[in-house]
C-alpha cells in the first residue's frame, strides 16, 4: 500500500515517444501528460527537430531532439496535441516513380 | 548518358527511406530510463493541503470510458488501460510508449470525504479531489465585537 506523500519537486522529463512510418510519412508520437497546446514548441535547429513542452501548472518541462534526416519535408510538417498526446507528421519527400515503359 | 531507373534502383531506393529512423534520433542517453519505464504503472503524485488531498496521474491518450476509479471501504482503485494500436499502412520503428492495464490502489486517510470526491480527466491528466471532512475543516472564529 502506497502512503499518498507530497509531490516531489519537478523538474526536466524526457517524453517517452513512438515513432511509425508509413510509405508516405514518419509519424512521431509523444506522451505529453498535463501539456496544453499553448506549452508546446516545436522548431529546427541544425536539421533537428526539437520539442520542449510546458506542463500547465508549470512543474514539468518535457524536453526531446530528433536529428531528421533529408528526405523529410520540414515544410510540411503538421503537429496536432490531444488528451496530452502529441502527434507528429513528418511527410516524405515522394520517392520517384517507377519507370515503366509501354510497349508498342 | 541515359539512364533507366529499374526496379532494382528502386528497392534501393526503398531501403534507405528507412534510413531516417537511425538519424532520427541522435544518441540518447535516457535510453535505459525509458526501457525500466516500459514495464511500470503510470505515475501517481499526491499532495496535501488545508482543503484536503489531490491525486494525480499520468495517463496520456487514454480515454474515459478506459478509465474506472473506485472507492471501498477507504481504499481508492484506479484502474484502466491504454491501447496504442499501429494504424494500418504504418509500421512501428520505435516503441516507448507504454500500453496495456494498469490498477493503482491507495488508502485513504481518515479525515476526507468521499461523498465529496471529484474525478477529472483533462490533457491526459487524472486528478482526484477528496476534501476535508466537514468536521475536519480548520475553523475559523467570529470574533464579536462587544
Amino acid at each position: 500500500m502506497t502512503e499518498p506523500t507530497k509531490s516531489a519537486p519537478r523538474s526536466f522529463a524526457t517524453p517517452a515517444v513512438d515513432v511509425l512510418e508509413s510509405d508516405l510519412e514518419l509519424l512521431l508520437l509523444a506522451d505529453l501528460p498535463g501539456v496544453k497546446k499553448t506549452g508546446v514548441k516545436l522548431h529546427f535547429e541544425e536539421a533537428s527537430l526539437i520539442l520542449e513542452a510546458t506542463q500547465s501548472d508549470g512543474q514539468h518541462v518535457f524536453r526531446r531532439s530528433f536529428a531528421l534526416s533529408e528526405n523529410v519535408k520540414t515544410e510540411a510538417i503538421e503537429a496536432k496535441l490531444e488528451d496530452g498526446v502529441l502527434a507528429v507528421h513528418l511527410p516524405k519527400v515522394a520517392p520517384p516513380k517507377p519507370l515503366e515503359i509501354p510497349v508498342h | 548518358m541515359f539512364t533507366l531507373r529499374t526496379r532494382t534502383n528502386s528497392a534501393a531506393f526503398t531501403a534507405d527511406m528507412r534510413r531516417p529512423f537511425e538519424w532520427f534520433f541522435g544518441p540518447d542517453p535516457f535510453e535505459g530510463v525509458l526501457s525500466d519505464r516500459a514495464t511500470a504503472a503510470p505515475q501517481f503524485w499526491a499532495h496535501r493541503d488545508d482543503e484536503g488531498l489531490t491525486v494525480q496521474a499520468d495517463l496520456p491518450g487514454v480515454s474515459q470510458e478506459d478509465l474506472e476509479v473506485n472507492i471501498e471501504a477507504g481504499q481508492v482503485k484506479v484502474s484502466g488501460k491504454r491501447t496504442l494500436p499501429v494504424p494500418e499502412g504504418y509500421r512501428a520503428l520505435r516503441q516507448e510508449r507504454v500500453a496495456g492495464r494498469f490498477t493503482r490502489r491507495f488508502r485513504l486517510p481518515e479525515d476526507v470525504s468521499t461523498d465529496a470526491a471529484e474525478a477529472k480527466l483533462l490533457d491526459g491528466v487524472l486528478t482526484l479531489k477528496f476534501p476535508l471532512r466537514p468536521d475536519k475543516q480548520p475553523k475559523r472564529l467570529e470574533i464579536q465585537v462587544s
